[in-house]
């Protein structure tokens, strides 16, 4: 085994053995009360999986709505394209946070069950985020809003639109839209900005308010201070070969985060010489650290400060500087993590870099960050060149509506003024997620007339004496704009579930002047028809729509003098990497993902730096009590090694108290803190105060469940080297032939029994560590492509996740405060020689003649001796009946979420990655009937398909052909544990990284010894 | 307290030049029979209180465990703690611990009778008795365990219409076979050995209905030469293919985690450690159960001091066998170089578990070591208490074993920590009140020591005695 140089942890309790720590080993069964009392402790006062989709008993009744009663005829001649049973594929879009994503719905007999990325959606190019995967479930959610209400009560479709039609000719119309605000969310779409422009043509007074918790304003801002006018950025990572990101989500949260990921594999292709650079500045763990090269922790305050070092040491170091205005070293604040002796080490790195690849590197700044930063970084980008070469821009769709705070704030102003006395609010939760000071229900209560129109009845729709279900996107004509500006048309997978309506059709009862349908007003937006239209449906985008390119002059720039953020604690607000903003948080799939960095379920947390956690004598699952402006939350503590000093890193989106039975309801506790209520208006980041209260609450993490020990840290440390493989690329040779296969040394390996061979296909697959960044996008793929059950809190908490993709997380290297970091994707490595078939006593698992390791539900009796045997625990165990909710009649429509291609499986079964084995079989099937092979690329597993870096390749072993074929000959490809001679079909690509020289770590010559089993 | 006959057995061993009676108290065959059935009669004659009491107890135990199946299988095996990665929790301890216990009983009836120990007369029904007690015990466990109970019969090679075997590779099926074998033989031996007796009780009966099922269940036994004859033979053979039996089952039930490839399951030591372990457990198990029993029905002079101290040295011995195990597991682990190995090791002295490890070392290699002093030997209370904590360590070596290895194997991402649920201690729990049950019932209503064979030593023992010209 390959002796790492490196120190290895996997949590920050592990690397401080502390007294806390020291007694807990010493109590017998650590973690748990003896008899499991888990009533008692606070938050996971249930079983909370046999709710995870069950509903109120009140709607159980409604349940049949969506029926009626039908005659079944049969039809005597098949219509075209509908096989009963085999799936079909539509395009159609979807919108997150305002932004579309061009999609694919694979439908069975009428139901959409999966969702795909568009490839022809120059966005995603057939990635999906996890989101957009988990709208599936989203769709089919028992806990959707299935009917109008008012004041409470359900009522028919019918009376809601004669209130609203009366609500207009009465009171809207009469007063040309004075004292009258629609209160929305984003959108992109052209046809509702059509239609609103429509209403506000007609109502002169009315006014339109978007608001979004989660905004690019900042950005907007900053460009427009740059440029003189607000532009839209574009990023072209692929050619940067330097990218500098401060506080960035380029791949957590960009509306372009598809394209940014592919475009950045794109650049880390270390075999073809192609590697890019990443240094990373920021104060939370985001996807863009854990892929840096670099990364430096620092407040969120301080980062500006970063920027202006970077520039400083440009205009010392390599004589480039902003033509007035600019920075010099004295400029710089001599104290601070900012510009601390490391932080200036790397500055320089940084700045010797983009002095070297002018016009080839890349200055991005995160949402959080001022305008001011923004609009330096543009500066700088302008500085070194790359203004038209990696930043390009078009029109901003945005530019002009004040930024969402302002828009919200001054509704708010104007109901309190009497001003607004009907509100209609379309899909948008401001009384959950306003900024603090801002009190939209209180203001909402007082309103005349108030509508809320969604697709939950949320906290907001509690203040709303009226309520119209909104129909999902998937069952509903909609349109979008993708980042870019393409024009994707989103075709209806399925008829409304609950007869709700969608955004066109609601304003349409508010202009009922426009009588055509939805459809025909997307086709009119498009200006296309005949061909050219079924064509964009099928495509699901106008052709060569987009936002037109503009060229970009800079103004001049002003002052730029961040002084840091000073002493004390900081404390940031970023939307969830899985609920995001809180409008995912009824997803059952969401809230048991782990997150990419710190493995948590079914919660947030306040993350701290180990150093900070050290100094406040906290450790994970500590009860924090947080202050900001006299407001005050608790919130359990995670000590996140890589997490900036003195900054307390919150995450938005939980704590929903009418989401449903997932998220919370009136009748179960909410998931996770609400911390909006901290959160002042526009302000990412604020000074705050952070104080323990001795108590503590139960986290459900899927990695390192509990404390580690010495020993156990030892043990990571020792082996971690051989489990993740990697070199930087100036170790690398990438002509090296089985380098990194070799790592491991071990006697010759043999079989215990003979070997079969493969004359037919022989499915492999590769998983490349250098590019997959964490997303979790496989995981959700996995879920919904599979039928995974979601287990709920507890049940994680006992170790009983279900996900046959996990991503383990390693931390390397000895600084706590700013590891190292890999990810490693790990499902059924489809070992040839399987350790858990040669024990399985009721051959429930066994080989197939395509080398996949068959799981037969059938015949599993449950003894579990196979998920012992694996070496990669990859195998999941059915210990209780995952599936009860399904058996609720409220559930029914959730039952529709399912693949009917996949077994659901009952209790006592084990289960586990089958490659995707029914992927497998249609296109076998395929094959066989038009009498050749499978093509390489035909099959694609879930996870694969989903992959935004094409980090998974999948394909056949036994054509030399193929991609998986030639990337298992590939110079970084190896097999994780190999010495066990399991022979596994799955091959890792070992993780290249690029450090700057002057920063490389002094790595000692390899220690590889002594061999493996 | 010391009866009167351990007494004669201390104070006889300080002279060299006298052996001390195996069967003690002047014991005629008359005396036997009454002493013994007396036993099983006085039931009859007076209700006891304390046996009531006991046997109250252990069916409501037993009633408890019924009520935990019953919702194990109502709901799943998840109202256990198992997880992932401890796939297996204190079900397979359970059931390895029961295995174990019932070693003693075949070892002595069978092994111990082809080595002519005679000694082993006094104890060895109850023992068997113990074997079978315990291997139902020990069954139960894989049957419950599995997810799906209501498919357990894929388990066995049943000819079906589908003509799919179960997979003969997997430990888990010799398993199967392996403890079946064992429980069939096991009962059978002990039935056969109970013929005799069981036709004594007959003999003796008072009642129409004791009369027959006693006949029934002696099937006519009359203590003719034929019978004899028959019967010695039969019980040789059935001692001869015995033998094998007390290796190979546990040999077979560490191939369940030998033939495995986690690290700290992987080693070649597991089958003779294991064997040696279940001897050591059995016989602390039959001791501790002897103790009191023959205290409470005065059989002081048939289950004498020399009994327990022989069995006490074999105790020792196997006890420091297992220690020898748990030391060259240590120095294989070191010496193969396998980092894997090496860190399944120290992580179980050192990691978390380390106090399950250390309960261990304390109970099975330490504390058995006080039987190297004759004091610690003749001392009842003493032997009693250690036979306890033998069993208690030997409970916990089985958790360690299982559950350290599992909960952190190859990979560190999937690590995890076990916890036990209420639901694992109440089974565990009810496996006693099975047990316990079973055993007040042989109490109650068989023969508790082989009297025949007894009085065979009676025999032996009066003969040499008279070639001796006698003692006393």
């Amino acid at each position: 085994m390959q002796q790492s140089p490196k120190k290895h942890w996997r949590s920050v309790d592990e690397l401080n053995e502390t007294p806390e720590f020291a007694e807990l080993l010493g109590k017998e069964f650590v973690g748990d009360d003896f008899d499991k009392n888990i009533d008692e402790i606070d938050g996971v006062s249930r079983r909370r999986f046999l709710q995870v989709m069950g509903a109120s008993v009140a709607l159980a009744g409604v349940a049949s709505c969506r029926w009626d009663a039908e005659e079944i005829i049969p039809l005597t001649s098949r219509p075209a394209n509908r096989v009963p049973g085999k799936a079909q594929h539509f395009a159609s879009a979807l919108e997150f946070a305002g932004h579309g994503q061009g999609i694919v719905l694979t439908s069975y007999d009428g139901r959409p069950v999966k969702v795909e990325g568009n490839v022809l959606d120059p966005n995603s190019d057939g990635a999906t985020t996890v989101f957009a995967q988990s709208a599936i479930l989203e769709m089919y959610d028992p806990d959707r809003s299935r009917s109008a209400s008012s004041a409470g009560a359900d009522v028919a479709m019918d009376e809601a639109q004669r209130y609203v039609t009366g609500l207009m000719e009465g009171t809207v119309r009469p007063a040309g839209g004075a004292g009258v605000a629609v209160l929305a969310e984003a959108t992109s779409s052209p046809t509702v900005l059509q239609l609103r422009q429509r209403l506000q043509g007609e109502l002169a007074g009315l006014r339109w308010v978007e608001y979004e918790p989660v905004s690019r304003d900042n950005a907007i801002a900053g460009t427009r201070a740059a440029l003189g006018t607000a532009l839209r950025p574009h990023y072209d990572l692929g050619a940067s070969r330097v990218i500098l990101s401060l506080d960035g989500d380029l791949f957590s949260g960009h509306p372009a985060q598809l394209r940014h990921s592919r475009e950045w594999a794109a650049g880390r292709r270390p075999v073809e010489g192609v590697m890019s650079r990443m240094y990373v500045a920021e104060s939370r763990h985001t996807i863009d650290g854990g892929m840096a090269d670099h990364r430096v922790p620092m407040r969120s305050g301080d980062v500006g400060a970063f920027l202006a070092l970077v520039e400083a040491l440009l205009a010392k170091e390599h004589g480039m500087a902003l033509a007035s205005n600019g920075v010099t070293m004295d400029d710089v604040p001599a104290a601070g993590a900012a510009t601390d002796a490391k932080a200036r080490e790397v500055a320089r790195s940084v700045a010797a870099d983009l002095a070297a690849h002018t016009g080839r590197s890349l200055i991005v700044v995160g949402p959080n960050q001022p305008a001011e930063v923004h609009a330096r970084a543009l500066h700088l980008n302008g500085l070194l060149g790359n203004l038209g070469r990696t930043v390009k821009f078009t029109d901003e769709p945005a530019a002009e509506r004040p930024s969402h705070v302002q828009a919200l704030t001054d509704l708010v102003a104007a109901i309190d003024a009497g001003e607004v006395s009907t509100v209609i609010v379309m899909g948008s939760n401001p009384v959950y997620n306003a900024p603090a000071g801002v009190d939209v229900g209180a203001a909402l209560d007082r309103c005349e007339n108030t509508l809320h129109f969604g697709l939950y009845r949320d906290e907001t729709a509690a203040h709303c004496a009226w309520h119209v279900p909104l129909a999902h996107p998937f069952e509903s004509w909609t349109d979008a704009l993708g980042w870019d500006g393409t024009h994707l048309i989103g075709q209806p997978g399925i008829a409304p579930i609950w007869g709700s309506l969608s955004n066109i059709e609601f304003l349409q009862w508010m202009l009922p002047s426009i009588t055509e349908t939805p459809k025909d007003l997307i086709m009119r937006t498009a200006g296309l028809n005949g061909k050219a239209w079924r064509k964009a449906v099928h495509d699901g985008r106008s052709e060569g729509s987009r936002l037109a390119s503009r060229a970009a002059s800079l103004a001049a720039p002003t002052a730029f003098r961040p002084t840091g953020a000073g002493e004390g604690m900081e404390v940031t607000f970023a939307p969830d990497t899985k609920v995001w903003d809180g409008r995912y948080a009824n997803n059952a799939w969401l809230q048991e993902l782990p997150e990419f960095m710190s493995k948590l379920t079914w919660d947030n947390v306040a993350m701290l730096a180990p150093s900070t956690a050290e100094r406040m004598d906290v450790t994970t699952g500590d009860l924090l009590e947080i202050t900001v402006d006299g407001q005050s939350l608790n919130v359990p503590a995670y000590v996140m090694p890589g997490q900036a000093r003195d900054s307390v890193a919150l995450a938005l989106g939980y704590g929903r108290t009418q989401a449903g039975v997932v998220a919370g309801n009136d009748e179960v506790d909410s998931v996770g803190v609400n911390v909006y209520p901290l959160r002042k208006a526009g302000i990412s980041q604020t000074g705050g105060e952070v104080t323990k209260t001795g108590k503590t609450f139960p986290l459900a993490i899927t990695q390192t469940h509990h404390l580690m020990d010495a020993r156990g840290m030892q043990g990571v440390a020792q082996r971690l080297g051989a489990l993740v493989r990697e070199e930087t690329l100036e170790e690398f040779d990438p002509d090296g032939h089985d380098h990194f296969r070799h790592m491991v040394h071990h006697p010759k390996l043999v079989s215990l029994w003979e070997e079969r061979s493969y004359d037919g296909y022989a499915w492999g697959m590769s998983l490349d560590l250098n590019v997959c960044n964490g997303c979790n996008a496989c995981v959700i793929a996995c879920q919904s492509e599979n039928n995974i059950p979601v287990v709920g809190k507890e049940q994680v908490m006992n170790g009983r996740e279900m996900h046959w993709m996990r991503l383990d997380r390693y931390f390397a290297g000895d600084d706590v405060d700013n590891p190292e970091l890999a990810t490693q994707p790990i499902n059924c490595q489809q070992c040839e020689l399987a350790p858990c078939e040669q024990v399985c006593p009721a051959t429930a698992t066994v080989h197939s003649d395509e080398g996949l390791n068959d799981m037969v539900y059938n015949r599993c009796i449950g003894t579990r001796y196979c998920g012992n045997n694996c070496p990669y625990k990859v195998r999941r165990f059915n210990y209780l009946n995952y599936r009860k909710d399904l058996k609720d009649p409220n559930n029914e429509v959730a039952k529709l979420a399912l693949n009917p291609e996949v077994t659901v499986r009952s209790r006592g079964v084990m289960e586990k990655c089958t490659y995707c084995t029914q992927r497998i079989t249609e296109k076998r099937i395929q094959a066989k009937n038009e009498g050749r092979r499978i093509q390489d690329g035909e099959v694609t597993p879930a996870c694969a398909q989903v992959c935004p870096t094409e980090a998974i390749v999948f394909g056949d072993k036994n054509d030399p052909d193929t991609r998986v074929s030639k990337l298992h000959h590939d110079a970084r490809a190896y097999e994780l544990l190999a010495e066990l001679n399991v022979k596994p079909r799955n091959n890792f690509l070992a993780k290249i990284r690029n450090p700057h020289p002057d920063l490389a770590p002094v790595v000692e010559a390899d220690d590889a010894s002594n061999g493996g089993h | 307290m010391s009866s009167q006959y351990d007494i004669q057995v201390v104070q006889a061993e300080e002279d060299p030049t006298f052996r001390p009676d195996l069967v003690m108290g002047g014991s005629t065959y008359k005396s036997i029979d009454d002493d013994v059935a007396g036993v099983a009669e006085g039931f009859l004659e007076k209700p006891s209180l304390v046996w009531y009491a006991m046997f109250g107890l252990s069916v409501s135990v037993l009633g408890m465990l019924g009520a935990v199946v019953a919702y194990l299988l109502y709901t799943g095996v998840g109202i256990w703690g198992n997880q992932s990665p401890v796939f297996w929790g204190w079900p397979i301890v359970n059931f390895v611990f029961w295995v174990g216990i019932a070693h003693a009983g075949t070892l002595i009836s069978a092994i111990l009778f082809l080595l002519k120990q005679d000694w082993r007369t006094g104890i060895n029904r109850f023992a068997e008795a113990m074997t079978i007690f315990a291997v139902c015990c020990a069954g139960l466990f894989p049957a419950i365990h599995v997810g799906r109970v209501w498919f357990v019969y894929f388990l066995f090679p049943i000819p079906n219409q589908m003509d799919l075997w179960p997979q003969f590779r997997s430990p888990l099926l010799w398993d199967v076979f392996a403890v079946s074998t064992y429980a069939t033989v096991s009962l059978l031996f002990w039935y056969m050995g109970l013929i005799p007796d069981l036709a004594t009780f007959r003999d003796r009966s008072r009642t129409k209905l004791r009369k027959f099922l006693y006949g029934a269940f002696s099937m006519g036994w009359t203590g003719s030469s034929r019978h004899w004859h028959r019967y010695e033979k039969a019980y040789l053979i059935l001692a001869g293919l015995a033998t094998p039996l007390v290796l190979s089952v546990h040999t077979v039930v560490s191939f369940d985690f030998a033939v495995s490839q986690l690290p700290g399951w992987h080693t070649t030591i597991f089958p003779p450690y294991f064997v040696a372990g279940a001897i050591f457990s059995g016989f602390a198990m039959v001791l501790t159960l002897i103790i009191p029993v023959r205290s409470i029905f005065k059989l002081e002079h048939i289950v004498t001091l020399r009994h327990i101290d022989v069995m006490t040295k074999i105790i020792l011995a196997t006890g420091s066998m297992v220690g020898y195990a748990y030391a060259l597991e240590f120095f294989i682990a070191w010496y193969s170089g396998n980092p894997y190995e090496q860190f399944a090791f120290t992580n179980r002295a050192f990691g978390p578990y380390a106090w399950a490890y250390w309960i261990m070392v304390s109970c099975n290699v330490i504390s058995p070591q006080l039987f190297w002093f004759k004091k610690i030997r003749h001392n009842i209370a003493a032997i009693w208490v250690i036979t306890i904590f033998v069993n208690i360590g030997m409970w916990f070596e089985r958790f360690v074993i299982t559950i350290t290895s599992l909960s952190r194997d190859f990979l560190p991402g999937s690590w995890g920590y076990f916890s036990p649920t209420l639901f694992d201690a109440l089974t565990l729990l009810g496996s006693f009140g099975l047990f316990f049950t079973l055993f007040l019932l042989f109490i109650r209503f068989l023969p508790i020591i082989a009297m025949a064979e007894i009085k065979m030593i009676l025999h032996k023992q009066n003969t040499t005695k008279e070639h001796q010209g006698g003692h006393h």
